[in-house]
């Protein structure tokens, strides 16, 4: 496995115009080009080179694409996989017919849903009734019982047809009921009457109909339901009918676009046409062979290392190892390492595995989080085209190698489900936290470890930091940054003389000469810091602010006080801040220690159980997330700021795939 | 800074500033603006606040239940923020939710004067309207259902609008219509508000009323040159419309204009010597409408509240301009996703909409 980034090569390729086609598509079929323009490279010679005018619109393809992609989250269906992408067997795109296509289907759709709105509609009358009636605010309607003199009830219908009603004839009556809203009741009463209708004057009747009328408004109700789920039916059943032409379309239109965008990183000369761009090393050989057999052997093909061009111009991909997804997450969610130097991906697989183990050290809730990713993770498989919303495959895996920590650290301190089943291998933390001296250790033993292991991760973090420096020759930060030789030596000084502090009881620091020359000589030499820098930049001739001694110095010791203090606060402060690592196990241990006496006060038994299993569901949810947030916090914090600028520029490699890019599966 | 802003605000601020911060963004309105159908639109709105249209249109394909929900989601936002505050604070958001409560008591009022009124049937239309409280205990369906203008009456009689409604009379309602009633909510309700702002704590209270004047002068302008111009209503009837605060009413601009014969009345020299901006585009929109003449007062009125508003986002973040500001960006944000919604649903292109929208 390697450990810094992906060393990549810049191609610069020459075809002819007649091999451009064949060449995009093989361009786009390996997928591992991350393109430049050659006017960046030689902008001199910008001016005699040209960009083929794209045939349709920017934009045109891609939104085709989305209107397409809409169509099948309409139908159920998920969009294709880029696997159907294939640029053999692609055909010409007729713009105006694909829209055509599109258009007639939405077109179509648009008349499904003007009857569904009127459904819509019906519902909403229906429903005013309906809650008028189970309210009992019978003030709001108007019931007739009665005959009508004219027609039947097609009739009655027909006439009521825009007015908010319900039509019943109850088995063995033979008058109708007619529900309607008293509001509409200037317009409802001549319709009615021109039909001769007969009131029945029993006005007992009407309470007898009103469950009658309930029951008929909650059949009616349903029945909208059920219209509107046919109508919802329909609309898939429409989509799916043009559902192969769709997904070749849509094929179509991503491959377009793909090469599309390949064409825009082309620039041409009168026969020619020339690109360039990034790749990882490994891939270089396979990218030429692609080309020449493209061009038919008819190219130039220029590699240039990356080491003569500008750091911060060559993209960044780093190896791609299965075991390490989920870290990586992490990492990428901070920032993209600068290029050629060390990926932080494997020391933040230890060092957040470690801390969150530490801060939960349990081995049954371990357990349970490994189940919980096991679980999810066999989900997430069984229902891939499920879109996860809040948490990722890489997340579950995440969980397992939480989990997995967490057992192996409760087996260690012996801990399981808050209680001490089995003597643990190392020391028992529960008795430790709440003070059984039988141990021989005490909280201030956890501080301790804790301290300790801050200081091997911000000891590595400085060490990574001068393995980047020095790959990256850059000396004058190597020696006298914070991060750099003279910041790690005061930070190791620092160390000693502390811990010589503590072990004299508090009482002094160490005698002798050695302490005020371990400081002493590199905080003077951090003075020089200044006047250095600015020697170096005119030694590389670069323009440097003429200034008298007076302003010179005065720079020099205004940087020389921040330095001092950002070294002494910034190192005491980042390792004590390693403390909330003990600070978490011990909250864990005293939670879990509330939760056994709750049960006891309970009278154990069923109730006991019941107040043990809540207890370690509220630590499993809360103690984890914030055991995990903590972790994430100390990587981000304490150990990338040592070493990880987070400058680099993604590789991002124009591809079939979406999600081709800065993983780069390593070749052998 | 005082311990009690920091104290009250500090939540608050943080809270609103990351909602405001998941506003829509320009990039996002873009790729809105090039929606073709509605589908498309609410594809486009997945992850964001507004995701739960695409159900209610899948359910439904009524647009008009989507402006339902919007106006929901409007006053829930309103009800969430003030439970976030308290005491005066508490009450101000409260008071200013009343707009909401006041519209939507103007479109149930609009339905039962259609049905009852003017013969109208309003069918399916009250299934739109919001029946829950906003803030009063109002019976919409009691409103909506009144037989008669006095039920109305009574129904509000529990409520601040009670005096507003019971000044009119019904045969006032029948001849002028809704009018007078609709402006008596409106005051009303900026009446009540300027009386819980006049309770803010010092610096709150200026920011506020220094909004709310601004607001009171345009909107007043707005009402002397629709109604005063366009339908010619005589000084006395204009007095009344008035809403309080704002300098414009005391001018002797504003005296003169009231006891010009309407067909005479200038806008420009109403508004010359205090807004001299909005006079010159008044000018410079030459012999146009009243209704342009509206509209750009309108424009004027927006474009002067974003600029406020944005000033207060940048500035001193313990303050109720938090809270003036997140509102009247959610309103902005709602009003263009309603122009997009009804753009694509009647058709127009997308000049027109983004001339709405944005």
């Amino acid at each position: 496995m390697n450990v810094f980034t992906v060393p990549m090569k810049l191609l610069t390729a020459v075809v002819l115009d007649e091999a451009t086609d064949t060449v995009k598509k093989e361009l786009l079929r390996l997928g591992v080009l991350d393109f430049i323009q050659v006017s960046r490279l030689a902008p001199e010679q910008a001016a005699r080179l040209s960009v083929q005018k794209q045939q349709e619109e920017p934009g045109t393809y891609s939104n085709l694409r989305s209107r397409v992609e809409t169509l099948f989250i309409q139908a159920g269906r998920p969009t294709p996989s880029s696997e159907k992408l294939n640029p053999d067997t692609m055909k010409p795109l007729e713009v105006g017919k694909a829209k055509a296509l599109v258009d007639k289907v939405v077109g179509d759709l648009s008349t499904i849903r003007e009857q569904q709105k009127q459904l819509s509609q019906s519902r909403i009358r229906v429903d005013e009734l309906l809650r008028y009636i189970t309210e009992e605010k019978l003030q709001y309607l108007d019931i007739r019982i009665g005959q009508v003199g004219k027609g039947n009830d097609a009739l009655i219908r027909s006439r009521l047809a825009n007015q908010a009603f319900v039509l019943i004839q109850p088995e063995n009556w033979k008058d109708f009921v007619l529900l309607t809203l008293k509001r509409d009741r200037q317009q409802v009463s001549p319709l009615v009457e021109t039909l001769q209708w007969m009131e029945n004057p029993d006005g007992g009747l009407q309470h007898m109909a009103i469950p009658l009328l309930r029951s008929e408004l909650e059949q009616q109700m349903e029945n909208l339901g059920k219209a509107n789920a046919e109508i919802k039916e329909r609309i898939t059943l429409r989509i799916k009918e043009d559902m192969e032409s769709l997904e070749t379309l849509w094929c179509d239109l991503r491959l377009h676009e793909l090469l599309g965008e390949i064409a825009l990183n082309f620039s041409h000369t009168r026969n020619t046409t020339i690109f360039s761009g990034w790749v990882p090393q490994s891939e270089s050989s396979a990218l030429e062979s692609v080309i020449r057999a493209a061009a038919n052997g008819a190219c130039v093909i220029e590699w240039t290392d990356a080491k003569y061009l500008p750091r911060e111009e060559v993209p960044v991909a780093v190896e791609d190892v299965p075991l390490l997804r989920p870290f990586q997450k992490l990492v990428d969610n901070y920032s993209v390492p600068e290029y050629g130097t060390i990926n932080p991906t494997p020391f933040v697989a230890i060092s957040y595995l470690v801390m969150f183990a530490l801060m939960f050290a349990d081995a049954g809730q371990g357990l349970v989080i490994l189940l919980l990713g096991l679980l999810g993770l066999r989900n997430s498989k069984r229902n891939p085209q499920l879109k996860p919303k809040m948490i990722s495959a890489d997340m579950y895996r995440l969980f397992m190698y939480l989990g997995t920590a967490s057992i192996v650290s409760g087996v260690i301190f012996g801990s399981y489900f808050g209680f001490a089943l089995f003597p643990p291998l190392w020391f028992d933390y529960h008795a430790a936290v709440v003070g059984h001296e039988s141990t021989g250790r005490d909280v201030y033993s956890i501080l301790t470890i804790t301290i300790w292991f801050g200081i091997v991760v911000i000891g590595l973090g400085l060490a990574l930091n001068w393995i980047n420096l020095i790959r990256k020759k850059d000396w004058f930060h190597l020696l006298l940054d914070k991060n750099g030789l003279v910041g790690g030596w005061l930070f190791g000084c620092g160390i000693w003389a502390a811990f010589a502090f503590v072990g004299s009881g508090y009482k002094q620091l160490p005698q002798g000469l050695f302490l005020p020359i371990a400081f002493g000589f590199p905080l003077v030499f951090l003075f020089a810091k200044v006047p250095l820098h600015r020697h170096m930049e005119r030694r590389q001739g670069k323009e440097v602010e003429p200034k008298g001694i007076g302003p010179l110095v005065m720079d020099a010791l205004l940087e020389w006080i921040v330095d001092v203090l950002e070294i002494f606060s910034g190192f005491l402060a980042n390792t004590l801040s390693f403390m909330r690592v003990a600070g978490l196990g011990i909250a864990h241990v005293s939670l879990m220690t509330a939760f056994a006496q709750m049960a006891d006060l309970a009278g154990g038994g069923v109730a006991g159980i019941i107040v043990l299993l809540l207890g370690n569901a509220m630590v499993i949810a809360l103690e984890g997330l914030s055991a995990g947030i903590q972790a994430l916090r100390l990587n981000y914090y304490e150990f990338f700021t040592k070493y990880f600028t987070g400058r680099g520029l993604s590789y991002n490699p124009i591809a079939l795939h979406p999600h081709a890019g800065r993983q780069i599966i390593s070749r052998p | 800074m005082s311990v009690g802003e920091l104290n009250r605000y500090a939540f608050i601020n943080a809270k609103l500033r990351s909602r405001i911060g998941g506003m829509l963004d320009d990039q996002r309105l873009e790729n809105l603006l090039r929606c073709q159908s509605l589908d498309e639109l609410f594809n486009q709105l997945k992850d964001t606040p507004y995701e739960p249209l695409m159900e209610i249109y899948d359910q439904s394909a009524d647009i008009q239940r989507l402006e339902a929900w919007l106006f929901a989601r409007n006053v829930r936002l309103h009800l969430d923020v003030a439970k976030l505050t308290d005491g005066v604070h508490s009450q101000t958001v409260m008071a200013m939710t009343r707009k909401l409560e006041v519209e939507n008591l103007k479109s149930v009022v609009r339905l039962w004067f259609s049905n009852t009124v003017k013969h109208q049937n309003i069918d399916y239309r009250l299934g739109y309207l919001y029946q829950q409280q906003i803030v009063s205990p109002i019976d919409w369906a009691r409103i909506a259902n009144a037989q008669t203008y006095d039920e109305i009456v009574e129904a509000l009689s529990r409520t601040p609008y009670a005096q507003s409604a019971a000044a009119i009379t019904a045969s006032q309602i029948a001849t002028e219509g809704l009018f007078s009633l609709e402006t008596a909510f409106d005051r009303t309700w900026f009446s009540m508000l300027r009386s819980v702002v006049a309770q803010l704590p010092g610096d709150d209270r200026k920011l506020v009323e220094a909004v709310l004047d601004r607001d009171s002068d345009l909107k007043n302008i707005i009402n002397l040159v629709r109604f005063g111009w366009m339908y010619s209503l005589p000084g006395d009837k204009l007095r009344i419309l008035m809403l309080e605060g704002g300098g414009i009413t005391k001018t002797k601009e504003f005296r003169q204009y009231l006891e010009t014969p309407p067909a005479e009345r200038s806008p420009q020299k109403l508004v010359g010597r205090r807004f001299p901006d909005l006079a010159k585009e008044l000018q410079d929109s030459g012999k146009s409408t009243a209704e342009m003449q509206t509209l750009v007062v309108e424009q004027y009125l927006f474009r002067i509240r974003r600029k406020e508003f944005h000033a207060m986002l940048r500035g001193y973040p313990f303050s109720f301009g938090i809270i003036l500001t997140y509102f009247f960006l959610e309103e902005r944000q709602d009003a263009i996703i309603r122009s997009l919604i009804n753009g694509i649903h009647y058709g127009w292109d997308s000049p027109a909409i983004r001339e709405f929208a944005v």
